[in-house]
Formats: structure tokens, sequence, C-alpha cells
């Protein structure tokens, strides 16, 4: 069950969790969602790509956590009571994405979902499937297999 | 140049097993996924039970009575609202339940013994249907692989033993024709290697024929002659793995239909893991499968770098050594940016895990002053000492996969959890090994870099070199003073015979060799004359073809020993705008027709002794080529940098050196100086001196003979070395 682009989805309702990364506010499907954790101790991979801040023992497994503001081209920040993980299901595995906070659930009708502009940066502007009014903010919903593909000549460099 | 006719192999994004408990378990092969054997098979049944050893169970039942306790605790603190207890049992909650998730997860680890006995039956009823005489040899039967695994590998295995006994192994009479035993071994074997588990299915039959490979992949079109020619030995071999390639010329009921080996390479990349081949025409052949552990546990060291932990594997660890604060200056020295360390005769190159990892960087090549624990590993064949902050347990870990995200880390074999439910990522030796030589070169400040590069530049030598060319547009460079003669002949008055090429010359024949048969490089283009070079070895002549001469130059080169380095090319630079190889040309016989080269007889000292022989040459190219040569002969090989530090080593170990092989140009004293200076000390008045240079020519040998050295020779010339070096040890007048 993946996002479903503003184009063709079909009139239904989505339930998504809305979290802070620096100043951006991005929204991530329940559905896609395992669970999500806090404070919990990672430990740093040296030599990974950027985006990896480190991986953690999810109930005896290895998951990458990404941290979301190195995606954004934001500092990473410290980790603290704040912090949360959303553990996500993407090809297979569990992959962690860490964010500055939770913010919010939001109860979203496919219809209000807006195409993403065309002013949002180019790289990052790929990360997102669709824009949500919220009173908050514009939420930019997160578009998975976008934000985590990696390209394998680069992994090759790692 | 070389097409992508191999299929590559690409790590699978598999699907998870379905499983009814909810932890997912990771990059596990859906059994659905693979291909149904067309006949039933031993061991390929997926079992709806398996074996659990008791102990395994008792452990089992133990976690599960603690989590019952430690939920009891739980309980009883949420209903009185006490906070701190809540929290100490609900983190004892989930560490029993990650260690009941991984005992559970060990029960599935079934030994490979399994599925291996189960051969013996095949093996004998497909000898005796093609009347052959085959033993079966089993290795490494207790080492374990996942359940799921295991049944998947079953399939290929078959495969790879039918393929044995049909193709590989000879009939009785034509290995006894060939002069081997009638009865013929296949060997199953398995073995832990680097975080992988590496299972080879061995036969000593017929091998694989190369021509024949090339005969089958013309006639099904798959690539033309040329593209054929230019392939190295591993690109042929891998064509077998193309889908419809049998090189059986009927097919029998067993193989040969075509389905072939393409069908193990897909099941096999569907697990994640590679195959091999390697073989010896006419010997045998090794058909190599390796697998990534999903699951499997091994022994580590748990080392510290900082207050990061990480696990060794215990099957690299070859020695553990603590080298005390005293001892540390003495033991850990410095070559450029290098750390080495003396141990057991040689020299260790020595990394600090942190200074790989990109960690607080270490004042490059700077031993520190306080003690320093080194583990010395292996790295395949070559051992290096990885420095770490501090040693900890020993323990039996875990291997879990590291995510997509993390594969193109080189430094890590996986992770692990530890007793504290922390990560902890399992070192990979053999990646390590790799980002070495970038330690190495990495300086700490650009300006140092450049410097050094300065200082090399004014270091090296001036060669003598002709330049040829083979292919159009490469490049060869070969040392003048090893060519004994040139000559340009007619294409026609090559003649071959047995695969062979020759030419009449002065009287006799003489051998002709081409680059391309031992070097990766391009063929030369046909044409209507052609050069050889002729020079000499063991004793004999043998001429190199090449197209074309280009110029001689004398020079001062700076070469490059690892970007090219193979068979037959000892280094590379850039000369007159172009890459250029350096030719070896005792490497390029030695490998083309090893049984010519003549191997010295080992060295010996008059009183029978290993001889030392100390090494001074400021060329890291030059020392290193040197260096492995003379270790060859049977010396034991110490160096020096320059002829100050030759007079270090010499104080140090005066008694044990035998003879000194020194270059002449050098940093801070060059040889000329340091042969004054010995034969000035009445210790080593006597101690044979050779000099080994570039730059012949009479005034410069005049010079050396002068200043007391023994005999002058040509750095490149190393049977003349060698002999040189023997005969002077024999008349070695030093009691």
């Amino acid at each position: 069950m993946g996002q479903m682009p503003a184009a063709h989805a079909p009139a239904q309702v989505q339930e998504w969790i809305v979290l802070e990364v620096g100043n951006v506010l991005c929204g991530v499907a329940i559905t896609q969602i395992q669970e999500i954790n806090k404070q919990i101790e990672m430990t740093p991979v040296h030599q990974a790509p950027a985006c990896v801040r480190g991986v953690i023992n999810l109930r005896g497994q290895i998951v990458t956590v990404i941290d979301l503001r190195v995606k954004f081209g934001l500092l990473p920040l410290e980790l603290n009571e704040e912090r949360c993980i959303v553990v996500v299901r993407w090809a297979g595995e569990n992959i962690g994405l860490l964010a500055d906070r939770i913010q919010d659930i939001v109860v979203a009708e496919a219809a209000e979902i807006l195409e993403p502009p065309a002013n949002i940066g180019s790289v990052t502007g790929t990360f997102f499937s669709g824009i949500y009014p919220m009173e908050q903010g514009l939420v930019a919903f997160l578009c998975l297999s976008e934000l985590l593909k990696y390209d394998t000549q680069v992994r090759m460099h790692a | 140049m070389s097409l992508p006719l191999t299929p590559p192999v690409v790590p699978p994004a598999a699907e998870p097993a379905p499983v009814a408990v909810q932890p997912e378990v990771v990059a596990m092969p859906a059994l659905s996924a693979l291909p149904k054997p067309a006949k039933p098979m031993p061991g390929a049944v997926a079992e709806n039970t398996l074996r659990v050893h008791v102990k395994l169970l008792d452990s089992l039942m133990t976690l599960a009575g603690e989590l019952v306790l430690t939920r009891n605790q739980l309980l009883r603190a949420v209903a009185s609202g006490d906070t701190p207890a809540i929290e100490v049992t609900a983190q004892r909650v989930d560490l029993i339940t990650s260690e009941l998730q991984e005992a559970i997860m060990s029960t599935r680890m079934q030994p490979l013994g399994n599925v291996f006995h189960k051969f013996q039956r095949v093996v004998r009823d497909l000898a005796k249907e093609l009347g052959k005489e085959i033993t079966l040899v089993i290795e490494g039967e207790e080492v374990e692989l996942d359940k799921a695994v295991i049944e998947a590998i079953g399939d290929p295995l078959m495969h790879l033993v039918r393929n044995g006994i049909d193709h590989g192994i000879e009939r009785p009479a034509a290995r006894q024709q060939a002069g081997k035993p009638m009865q013929a071994t296949l060997t199953l074997s398995a073995r832990h290697e680097a975080g992988q588990v590496i299972i080879e299915v061995t036969d000593d039959g017929a091998g694989i024929d190369q021509r024949k490979i090339k005969d089958k992949a013309l006639t099904m079109g798959l690539c033309d002659r040329v593209h054929l020619e230019a392939m190295s030995d591993k690109e042929l071999v891998r064509l077998i793995f193309l889908p419809g390639f049998s090189m059986a010329k009927q097919v029998t009921d067993i193989s040969g239909r075509g389905v072939g080996l393409d069908v193990v390479h897909t099941n096999l990349t569907k697990l994640g893991g590679t195959i091999d081949i390697e073989s010896q025409v006419g010997r045998r052949s090794t058909f190599r499968i390796k697998l990534p552990l999903t699951l499997a546990i091994i022994p580590c060291l748990l080392v510290a770098v900082g207050d990061e932990r990480y696990a060794l594997p215990q099957v690299n660890l070859v020695e553990l050594i603590r080298v005390p604060a005293a001892q540390v200056a003495h033991r850990l020295e410095a070559i450029g940016s290098a750390l080495v360390m003396r141990h057991r005769g040689s020299l260790l190159p020595i990394v600090h895990l942190g200074e790989i990892l990109g960690l607080s960087p270490q004042t490059a090549g700077q031993p520190c002053a306080a003690a320093v624990n080194i583990l010395v590993v292996a790295a395949g064949d070559l051992h290096y000492g990885l420095m770490v902050d501090a040693l900890l347990d020993s323990e039996e870990i875990v291997v879990k996969p590291l995510g997509q995200h993390l594969q193109g880390c080189k430094s890590y074999a996986g992770a692990t959890i530890l007793g504290d439910g922390r990560v902890a990522l399992i070192l990979d030796v053999v990646g390590i090994r790799t980002m070495m030589h970038l330690a190495e070169v990495k300086d700490t400040s650009g300006a140092e870099k450049h410097r050094a590069v300065q200082q090399n530049q004014t270091r090296e030598d001036s060669q003598s070199l002709l330049l040829v060319r083979n292919a159009p547009d490469e490049q060869f460079a070969i040392p003048l003073s090893l060519i004994s003669r040139i000559e340009k002949i007619p294409a026609h008055a090559i003649e071959t015979s047995g695969g062979r090429r020759y030419m009449q010359y002065r009287g006799g024949t003489l051998r002709l060799l081409a680059l391309e048969e031992v070097a990766h490089v391009t063929p030369r283009a046909e044409a209507e004359t052609l050069s050889v070079i002729v020079f000499a070895t063991g004793g004999r002549e043998i001429g190199l073809m090449v197209s074309s001469i280009i110029d001689v130059l004398e020079a001062e080169v700076v070469f490059d020993d690892m970007t090219f380095r193979q068979p037959g090319i000892l280094g590379s630079a850039i000369i007159m705008g172009h890459t250029t190889l350096l030719v070896d040309l005792f490497g390029l016989v030695a490998t083309a027709l090893p049984d010519w080269v003549m191997r010295p007889e080992r060295a010996v000292t008059q009183l029978g002794t290993q001889p030392t022989v100390l090494i001074v040459e400021d060329s890291h190219f030059f020392l290193h080529h040197i260096k492995s040569f003379v270790e060859e002969a049977g010396y034991h090989v110490l160096t020096a940098m320059d002829g100050l530090e030759a007079l270090q080593v010499l104080e140090q170990h005066g008694e044990t050196i035998n003879l000194v092989l020194t270059d002449i140009e050098m940093p801070n004293l060059d040889g000329l100086g340091l042969t004054a200076r010995l034969r000035n000390d009445p210790r080593f008045a006597l101690l044979p001196i050779i000099a080994v240079t570039s730059v012949s020519g009479e005034a410069a040998e005049k010079r050396g003979l002068e200043a007391g050295i023994n005999e002058y020779l040509i750095k490149l010339d190393q049977d003349k070395i060698l002999a040189s070096m023997a005969q002077h040890l024999m008349c070695d007048c030093i009691a």
C-alpha cells in the first residue's frame, strides 16, 4: 500500500503522521509505518553515506537510520528525548527515519492534496508526492521510494 | 573493452519469508520464489520438521521462564505506579525478548553435513551409471547455515556435483592414460571466511578447457573471436554461466541439457551469493560458492576504539600483540606516512582502526607514546596489523546483515547485537585492507603530500628505457640494460608449433612470446613486419614480440606499482604524455614458461645458515621489487631508505648482515658515501657491497669500484643480481 500520488488519488481518506524536520513539516502515510521509537541508542556507522545517522537494534534486527535533516540539506541535530525515529518498510527491509519531533496525526482527503509546486529545490522536490494545507502550515507528504533510493554508483564509493 | 557478457551479480532485494510472528526476518528468500526442481532430489525437499539441539531448547525454556517473571514484575510496577521500577523492568523485558528471538532464530541453523552426506548416495549411483570410479570427500560438515538457505542450496549443489561427475571426471581408462589415479575424487567442502560461508565443489577431473569454451561460444554466436581472445581466463570461464551454454557433445540424461549452470547462478544470486570457477586443464575444477551469512554465529574478539565497540571475527585473527610503552618507539616505525612494525622477520603494515574509520585523526603515521594493542589479521594471504585502543571480550556473536544503504561500506561485514542490547559493527579485514592503501597515501595536509611527491621525483634515478608499441594505442617500456638485441622481422618468419611461436635465429630457434599471453593487454595487430626484443634469462635467449619501436629515452621516471600491477607488468608511469606500462621481462617468462625459469638454489652462507641482506634503496617501487625476488631466493631481508638509515641498521644488526645491496643516488647519504664509511670501519671493511643502479656507464662504475664497491649491477637484472650475491657469499671472507 503506497502513497497515492495526488494525480490519481481515488476519493479516499488517509491518515498521516506529521513530522518536524527543521522548518519543514513532512507527512508519512500511516500504512507505511511499522512503528515509532524514541530515545533509541544509536550506533554510528563511519564511512557510511552522509544521510545515514547510524544503526539501531530493533527487536534483534539491525535497522539503518536515515537522518531526514541531512537528506534535506540541513545540519544534523543532537539526539535528545524529542527526537523520534519513524520505522518504515522499504524494499524488503525496515528503515528508520530520524526527525526532530512528531507534530501530529492528520486525516487527509485525497482531494485536498495538492501537487508539489515547481519552486521546491530540485533534489528535495522529488522527495515529496503532495502538499497538504494545515493550520500549522503546509505539510509535504513524503514519497518513500524517492527518498530512500540510493545510487548504486554512490554505493560503491561509500 | 570486455563485453558485459557475464550476468551481473546483484544482491537481491529479498522478500521476507511468510512468518506468523510479527518481528520481521530480514533478507530471507521466499521459498515460493525458488524454482522447483525437475526431479525431486535429496536435501531439497522442504522438510516440515527440523532437529534442534536439546541445549538450545533448554535455553529457550530458561528465557521463557525469565520473561514470565519479568512480565509479572512489570505488571506489578505498572499497577503500583512505580515509575523507576517500570523503566527497569521494561528494559529487562526488552533484553529478554531480544535474546529469545535470537535463540528461536538460531534453532533454524542446521549443519551443512546433513546436506553433504546425502550426496554419498547420489555420487555412488551416478558413478556406477557412468562407469566411473569416484570417492566423495566431505569437509566442514559442521558449518551451519540457516535452514531456508540450506534448502535452497541443495539444487545448485546437486547440479554442480552432477556436472563435475559428468563433464569433469574422466573414465578410469582415460585417467590412467593421463597418469592419474583411476579413482577420482570429488570434494564437497564448507568453511567460514570473512563473514561468509564458502562452499566448494572440487573434482580432480579434466578441468575446463578454454579452447572448448571459445569454440562453443563461437558456435553459439555469443561473441566474436577478437573479443574472445581479449578475455582474461576468469571472463572466459564465466561464459559457462550463460543460458543454454553446455559443452556436452551429446545431451545425456543427467546434464548437458543446456538448462545448465545459469540456473545455478540465478538461484545463488537470489540468495545473495556468488559463484566462481577455478580450473586447471587436465587437473581439476573447483566451483566456489560464497554465501553471505543471514544468520550465523561466529566467535569474535570485541575491541574498542574510543568508546565505540567493534567485533573482529576470530577466523581472521592471527595474533594479538601488546607492545609496552617502552618498546613502541623501537618496534613501530614510520616509512613516509605509513606505519610498520618489525614482526617475525618482516615488516607488518600497521594501521589504526580509528584512522581507517575516519575518526579523530591520529597524527598520520606517528606512533603514540603509550602501550599499543595490535591485532595481526589475515586478509587472504596478506597480513597486517590493526591498532585498537582496547581489547574487550571474546564472544560468540550472531551475524546480522546491514541494510542496503550500507552495502557499500567496505569496512564492515555485518553487525551484531551485544549483551547490553547495543549494536556493534563487525569488521571486514579484507575490506579494511583495500582502504589501507588510501590511508597510507592520505596526509594530514595537502602541503605535506605535495612535498613528498616532489621529494620522490627528485630522488628517482635516471632510467634508460626502450619505448615500444604493442597494440596501436598502448605504450610499454622495457629497461634498455636488460636487452641483448632488437631485431626487425617479417611476419612470415614466425613459425608456430604446438601453440608456441618460434623463429630461426642465429643458427638456432628462438622462442617468441607476446605480452598479451601473460598480461591483460590488447593484442598486437596483424602486420607485415614486427620487432623482436631479444633478452636473456635462465641461461637462454627469448624474444618478446612487439609491433614497433618508438624511442629510447633516458629519464627520471616515477613508477606507480599499484594501479596496473599484474603478471608481466611491474608498474606504470606517464611518459611522453601516455600511460606506459613497465614490462617485467623475468615475470613474463616466469608466467608464460614456468618450466624455463631456473629457480636459483636456496641461498646459504658458508656456514649453511640463512643469509641476511641489507637492501638500501630510496624508491618504494624498486625496494619492493628487489626485496621480493631476493626474499624468494631465500634471503632474510633488512631494508633502509638511505645511507644514513643503513648505517643505523648496521649498527643494530652488524654481525648478522652478510651482504649489502645498495642504490647509488639517495638523499642524506648516497651509495658511494655509504661505501666509503663502511670501508673505513674495521667491522665492515670486508662486507660485500653490491651497487644496484639504473645508470650504467663506465665512469659511474669506475667511481663505484674505486670507492670500494664489489660489484656494480643494473637494478632490474634480477638474474645477475642473484647470481652475484650467491657468488659473493661463497667468497665471504668474514668468519
